[in-house]
């Protein structure tokens, strides 16, 4: 396929998470025809099985897409998805700055939410060309020009140029390609300057080895040229480039607009860097381009292996998921409870779930992951300010003078009738209000400084149960601020796990105890004697829990002459221990080690 | 102890599926000429004089879905391939959505004298959620015309612990259960199992906490036991001792039974093997004169052990402690020496003549100390 460059249009759509952005890539993918009707499924762009299990995207993809338009013209219009969850907005940032245009797509009923505001804003850092559109609007709750006159208010974008589409059943779609090509730019850069592109991913294929996602800035790259990643001088020589249509599609040669893939027998993992520049090796004097922001982590945890030997296929596979996910970081780590693993930096708690998720099922790990912190500034009395995430860190409390701890600027916008419901959740999670507008006659925008160690853990969650689902939510890391911490410790059968420590803000803590030791007692089997769970600050115990080595459980149950099956559950039942840890001579399965952050009853 | 065999068909087919039965059965009953013709044909290859039967049971599936006709055509068949001991008990479940006149009559004539009704409860909110195709009605016409047919002994099914299960409703089933003045009841406990239509709607998780399920287990038995009957096994009640299961006896005894049908478990000392979940395998395989075997396991020492303290805490009679050292080689004494402490010191069961029982302080621990004892073996 031969496409002439002003043919082409590279785009993302921008979506709060649950407005339909995959479904409307599911139908512009089926309307492209690019998949046969037999082998398409909901969905499609989602390629892992978490992505589909919850119904979100968590990677940006890519997908070319064929378009013949009416005066006869072949386009190829690059769709990049990109996921619609506050923790993965560095993935859009990626996504938005390989591309001149992007849809905003609006819920019919929904209206416009914080991300939406917050995405916006960086696709018009960017420079991109925006359009609304408004989406699901063969729902009976619609309210078209409600939604209309928000993006004309809120967005400050034409009301005449939105496009009504309903992606569940179709309608309208067609007139998105037509909308592309007519008002998306087309990629610029000089197809006959040296080589030069940018990195925005890659992922490991187990046939191909490593995929290299790039867009081209200007030249061409064919199979068979040397190039070199600007930022470490590691040359190799391309094998094959080709576009991303849902499977891969080798093409002769890529050129300067296009967003494609490469594959150059690339082993080294470390060797490929998101917002890397790429050039011919003849060229690697050239000036690199200006990347891509560093994702900044702000939630940290260990993550051990269950069973200790299983540490080297942890080393690799954390990685092989590097590879594909640049905001994970990690290093090295150990615990006297559970030996050797990594400490590790997240995006928010749910980047956190979906590694251990990725992890587990697509390495066969079975893992450990230790309470999540972020990371608190730490002034000792003599003078030296620390940064610490980790409390096996913690210093002894003598030695300290004061503690801070990061704080967030929240954006919450809402129905006016939450205002209350909000105000009473921020203020339990030791927030204060800043600010407030009135973006239409009902709805509101509500800032708040909150500790960032507030929202980790059930913030987001809470906020959509208060407001029934119409809360929305986007954050920035704002500084650090004074605070009293202390280091909750818990002790099984009067051993210390170090696992299980977590700091946090001392009125906080005696509450967070005794729910900790709850949580736990059930979280750990009964075993074949009593288990005494106690919660600690500095020598102090402030709770106290035990489990007995037996409960009430009997299941009056008939197996007819299948007997063998009960028995399969009891040997079964040993087997799963395995899944557990030994922390003295007390099994703690995995899921203890998370449960112990949970802050609800 | 007897030598003697239980026998056990297993009739495939449902009217309906209900929603928590994974019991093999398929509701698409144009198979069922085929079925019996592969049945007689299991029973004439496995046929041996030399084993003597005592106990028969029809089970399912629906067994009562069959025709008399059919009934005497598999029976006659047994009777020609076994030594049939002089009164067997022969048991036939029904289910009351099969109902039709004359039928028990009829059976009854054939020589069926134990009968089995799956009523599962009187109230017609619980028989909807457990998708049961039958009215709380027609359950008692069942019993009623049962009994017209001078069945003596009449059991019936009940299931309990359902999500909106109270201390009432349970109460209200037993009575129920108790004005008809049956001579057997089982009472089983409501489980979520994989693959069926409850399991994936509750995700698999019982929406009644274990405690609570405990606490209805040990009304069903405190209530039924001061109306006059035996709690004999974990589910089951007889009104004396001569109305207990003696087929289903042999399974929680470890005696010998030989099943037929698909999906049908067969035991004989240390080997147990099971005929394919399948009926077309099951049919194709007999048309070839193959037997329809899916899977055979020969128990291993530690298997056996454990399965004898899994089916033995289950019973009225206990643990069989002799049986038990015979296997293992060491004194169970021994070996649990922890367990048994902790049964003493919370009165939860006695050691009585080298067996031990568990009583019904102890029963509604059952899981806990049966994996007690099997984290012990399979250490």
């Amino acid at each position: 396929m031969n496409i002439k460059q002003e043919n082409i249009r590279n785009f993302s759509i921008i979506a709060h998470i649950d407005h339909g952005k995959s479904t409307l890539s599911d139908r512009m993918i089926q309307i492209a025809g690019i998949v046969s009707d037999r082998d398409f499924k909901n969905q499609i762009l989602d390629t892992m099985d978490i992505e589909r299990e919850r119904g979100i995207t968590i990677k940006s993809q890519t997908v070319s897409l064929p378009y013949k338009a009416k005066d006869g013209q072949e386009y190829l219009l690059n769709l990049i998805d990109t996921p619609g969850h506050v923790d993965f907005s560095y993935e859009v940032s990626r996504a938005i700055a390989s591309c001149e245009g992007a849809f905003i797509l609006v819920d019919a009923s929904q209206g416009v939410e914080a991300q939406t505001l917050a995405n916006m804003y960086l696709a018009m850092e960017h420079d991109l060309e925006i359009i609304p559109v408004i989406n699901k609007i063969d729902l009976p709750s619609a309210e078209i020009d409600w939604v209309k006159q928000q993006i004309e208010k809120d967005l400050g974008l034409d009301k005449k140029s939105i496009l009504l589409v309903s992606a569940k059943n179709g309608t309208g779609v067609n007139d998105l390609f037509k909308s592309a090509v007519e008002n998306f730019p087309a990629p610029g850069g000089d197809l006959d300057a040296p080589f030069k592109a940018l990195i925005f991913d890659s992922h490991y294929d187990s046939y191909k080895g490593i995929l290299v996602h790039l867009r081209i800035f200007q030249g061409s790259l064919k199979p068979g040229d040397k190039i070199v990643f600007m930022s470490n001088n590691s040359e190799y020589k391309v094998e094959e480039v080709g576009l991303f249509q849902i499977k891969r599609n080798p093409v002769k040669s890529l050129q300067a607009g296009q967003v494609g893939y490469m594959i150059a027998g690339v082993k080294m993992i470390s060797d490929v860097r998101c917002g890397d520049t790429i050039t011919l090796a003849k060229n690697k004097n050239d000036k690199p381009m200006s990347g891509f922001k560093e994702p900044k982590p702000v939630v940290f945890s260990s993550i051990y292996p269950v069973s200790s030997d299983d540490y080297p296929e942890l080393s690799e596979a954390l990685e092989k998921l590097k590879l594909n996910d640049a905001s994970l970081v990690f290093e090295k780590d150990s615990s006297l409870a559970l030996g050797f693993g990594y400490r590790c930096g997240f995006l928010g708690l749910l980047h956190l779930e979906v590694v251990q998720e990725r992890l587990e099922r697509e390495y066969n790990l079975s893992l450990i992951l230790t309470s999540p912190s972020v990371q608190y500034k730490i002034i000792r009395k003599d003078g030296k300010t620390e940064i610490i995430d980790n409390p096996a860190l913690y210093p002894d409390p003598m030695e300290i003078e004061s503690t801070e701890e990061p704080y967030i600027k929240a954006a919450i916008i809402i129905p006016d009738k939450y205002m209350g419901a909000v105000m009473q959740l921020c203020m339990e999670h030791r927030g204060t209000s800043t600010n407030y507008q009135y973006l239409t006659n009902n709805r509101i925008e509500m800032k708040f400084d909150l500790p960032l160690a507030e929202v980790v853990y059930e913030f987001y969650d809470r906020l959509k149960s208060v407001t029934q689902g119409y809360g929305s939510f986007d954050y920035e890391i704002a500084g650090y601020h004074k605070t009293d911490l202390v280091k909750l410790d818990f002790l099984v059968n009067g051993e210390r796990v170090d696992a299980l420590s977590q700091l946090l803000y001392r009125d906080n803590a005696v509450d967070r105890g005794r729910k900790s030791c709850k949580r736990l007692k059930e979280e750990i089997p009964r075993q074949m004697f009593k288990i005494a769970i106690q919660g600690a600050i500095g020598g102090k115990i402030i709770s106290r829990e035990t489990v007995s080595a037996y409960r009430k459980d009997v299941t009056a149950k008939c197996y007819g002459g299948d007997i063998s099956r009960k028995r399969k559950l009891l040997e079964k039942q040993k087997k799963g221990k395995k899944r557990m840890k030994m922390v003295g001579s007390v099994e703690i399965p995995q899921s203890a080690f998370l449960s112990v952050l949970k802050s609800g009853d | 102890m007897s030598n003697n065999y239980g026998l056990y068909i297993h009739v495939p087919f449902c009217l309906s599926k209900c929603f928590y039965c994974d019991f093999y059965s398929i509701s698409d009953l144009s198979l069922k000429s085929d079925f019996i013709a592969a049945l007689l044909n299991e029973i004439k290859i496995r046929a041996d004089l030399n084993k003597k039967i005592d106990t028969i049971y029809l089970g399912g599936g629906t067994p009562s879905i069959l025709d008399p006709f059919e009934i005497e055509q598999i029976l006659l068949n047994i009777y020609k391939s076994f030594q049939i001991v002089k009164h067997p008990e022969i048991t036939l479940e029904v289910n009351p959505n099969t109902l039709k006149n004359n039928y028990f009559k009829q059976i009854k004539g054939l020589g069926i004298n134990r009968l089995n009704i799956g009523v599962q409860s009187f109230q017609d909110k619980k028989l909807l959620f457990l998708n049961r195709s039958h009215s709380s009605n027609k359950a008692k016409k069942t019993i009623l015309q049962a009994r017209n047919a001078d069945f003596d002994n009449l059991g019936l099914d009940i299931i309990y612990g359902l999500p909106k299960e109270s201390f009432e409703t349970l109460l209200y089933d037993l009575n129920k259960a108790l004005e008809f003045e049956v001579d057997h009841l089982s009472c089983y406990t409501l489980t979520y199992e994989s693959g069926t239509k409850i399991y994936n709607k509750f995700k698999g998780k019982n929406p009644l906490n274990d405690n609570f399920i405990s606490c209805l287990f040990e009304l069903t038995s405190k209530h039924l036991k001061k109306k006059g009957y035996i709690h004999y096994e974990i589910s089951n009640f007889a009104t004396t001792l001569k109305h207990k299961s003696k087929h289903n006896q042999k399974y929680w005894d470890m005696l010998p039974y030989l099943g037929f049908g698909p999906c049908a478990h067969s035991f004989d000392n240390n080997i147990r093997f099971w005929n394919y979940r399948d009926i077309k395998k099951y049919i194709l395989s007999l048309r070839k004169n193959i037997l329809p075997v899916s899977q055979k396991e020969i128990l291993t020492k530690k298997q056996k052990m454990l399965e004898i303290i899994m089916l033995g805490l289950r019973t009225l009679k206990g643990v069989d402690i002799i049986k038990f050292e015979n296997i293992a080689k060491q004194k169970f004494a021994k070996i649990f020496k922890n367990i048994l402490k902790d049964i003493n010191a919370n009165s939860w069961g006695t050691i009585k003549n080298n067996k031990l029982v568990l009583n019904l302080n102890g029963m509604v621990y059952l899981n806990s100390i049966t994996s007690c004892f099997a984290e012990k073996i399979l250490k």
